[in-house]
């Protein structure tokens, strides 16, 4: 039996290339190669990689924003590229608001509110309580990688409840992290829809918070949320 | 650093070589299609990464990888392989009861490979049919080369394991 199962190995290595030698025929072996070695048609694969790089071509650099008036907390500037939701901000001007974005994707912004109908309705049914969970692709390049990593395990901390700062730096295993992970929340580039409102310091006071209205902001997202008595 | 050069060079240099990767691990030329634009659009993302590494293949086959798993959890389980089923033959002038049974041979592993785990499946895929070193295999499934290596040998029992089951 390890006999047999050892000349299966030497075939299997002499069939992959990894060993020298005839190779002899094997009824896995021969089904296989008919089913992956045949090669799709030469000019599909020309017309495929040429497909992608017009569409890219057009699409990649574009970046659309808009703004909307949604209460309570105002004027909220979004920003959406062919990935998703790259930026949402408040309390801050349109003018700040397109030159970060522009400087963090390299492209300029056009206004274009079609593409950001779906997202605001969202974030308008989100601060009216009726809607606990976005629904959203999301283009993270505003993030440096570390960022990234919190801010998805932000993003696993469900609507109604809190953590802490500690308690996402252990999530990431950096569980010394706790002041970095606090950093990172506060450069959040799409606050509401990424919750770093639900991040709380250990002591469980608030904690910081970046976004327009500060700390009454936070305070008014975790009640509206009902996280808070 | 100009991003926009940087992926159209990407896409000449190894649109094609990634495209018939995926036309394997998918066997339909739509799926490919789709999953190459989204492997594109990924690498775009990643291209501050990327940058300054030589090994840009093995790179783009890890992000294709990736972009196929997600492709494949998406599709339906009971899809079944469209280009799988052209006969091959081992014997000159084969009997109706050979090709029967080379027929059913054929849809029998073309449905192991679909039960395969998807590290094992691309990891053979990558092996013997885009000849990949196992060095750059290792950096495509994001593993080290040895563990590519027992990847490839464990999909090539699990097939023949899965085959003996149903005999």
């Amino acid at each position: 039996m390890k006999n047999k199962l050892r000349a299966q190995n030497k075939a299997d290595a002499r069939w992959l290339g990894d060993a020298i030698g005839p190779t002899s025929a094997d009824p896995l072996h021969t089904a296989l190669d008919a089913l992956f070695a045949a090669d799709p048609e030469m000019d599909s694969a020309t017309a495929a990689a040429r497909l992608v790089r017009t569409s890219l071509a057009s699409d990649q650099a574009a970046v659309w924003y808009d703004q909307a008036e949604i209460e309570p907390i105002g004027n909220v500037m979004l920003a959406v590229t062919v990935r998703g939701l790259a930026a949402l901000d408040f309390g801050v001007t349109k003018d700040i608001f397109i030159s970060e974005v522009r400087r963090g994707l390299k492209s300029i912004p056009q206004h274009n509110p079609n593409k950001l109908s779906a997202i605001v309705k969202q974030v308008r049914e989100y601060l009216l309580g009726k809607r606990t969970e976005f629904d959203l692709a999301l283009d993270m390049r505003l993030m440096t990688d570390f960022q990234r990593t919190v801010l998805q395990a932000t993003q696993t901390v469900p609507h109604g409840s809190v953590a802490t700062y500690g308690e996402i730096a252990k999530r990431i295993g950096k569980p010394k992290a706790a002041r970095a992970v606090g950093q990172a929340l506060g450069r959040n580039p799409i606050p509401l829809v990424i919750p770093c409102h639900r991040v709380l310091a250990s002591d469980g006071s608030l904690g910081g918070y970046s976004g327009g209205g500060g700390l009454a902001t936070k305070l008014q997202l975790l009640q509206l949320e009902g996280a808070l008595k | 650093m100009n991003a926009h050069i940087e992926i159209e060079q990407l896409i000449d240099d190894h649109g094609q070589e990634l495209y018939r990767y995926l036309w394997r691990m998918f066997g339909d030329d739509n799926e490919a299609q789709n999953c190459l634009q989204d492997t594109y659009i990924r690498t775009m993302g990643a291209l501050a990464r990327l940058n300054g590494n030589a090994n840009y293949r093995a790179w783009l086959y890890r992000i294709a990888t990736n972009a196929s798993l997600t492709h494949l959890k998406r599709r339906s389980r009971s899809h079944q392989r469209e280009n799988s089923l052209h006969p091959f033959l081992s014997a000159k002038d084969p009997t109706p009861l050979q090709v029967v049974t080379e027929q059913e041979l054929l849809q029998r592993v073309a449905l192991a490979i679909e039960q395969l785990p998807q590290m094992q499946r691309a990891a053979l895929t990558l092996r013997k049919y885009q000849e990949l070193s196992y060095t750059k295999i290792g950096t495509a499934l994001d593993c080290s080369p040895e563990a590519a290596r027992a990847n490839v040998y464990q999909a090539l029992r699990k097939l023949r394991t899965e085959l003996k089951d149903e005999e």
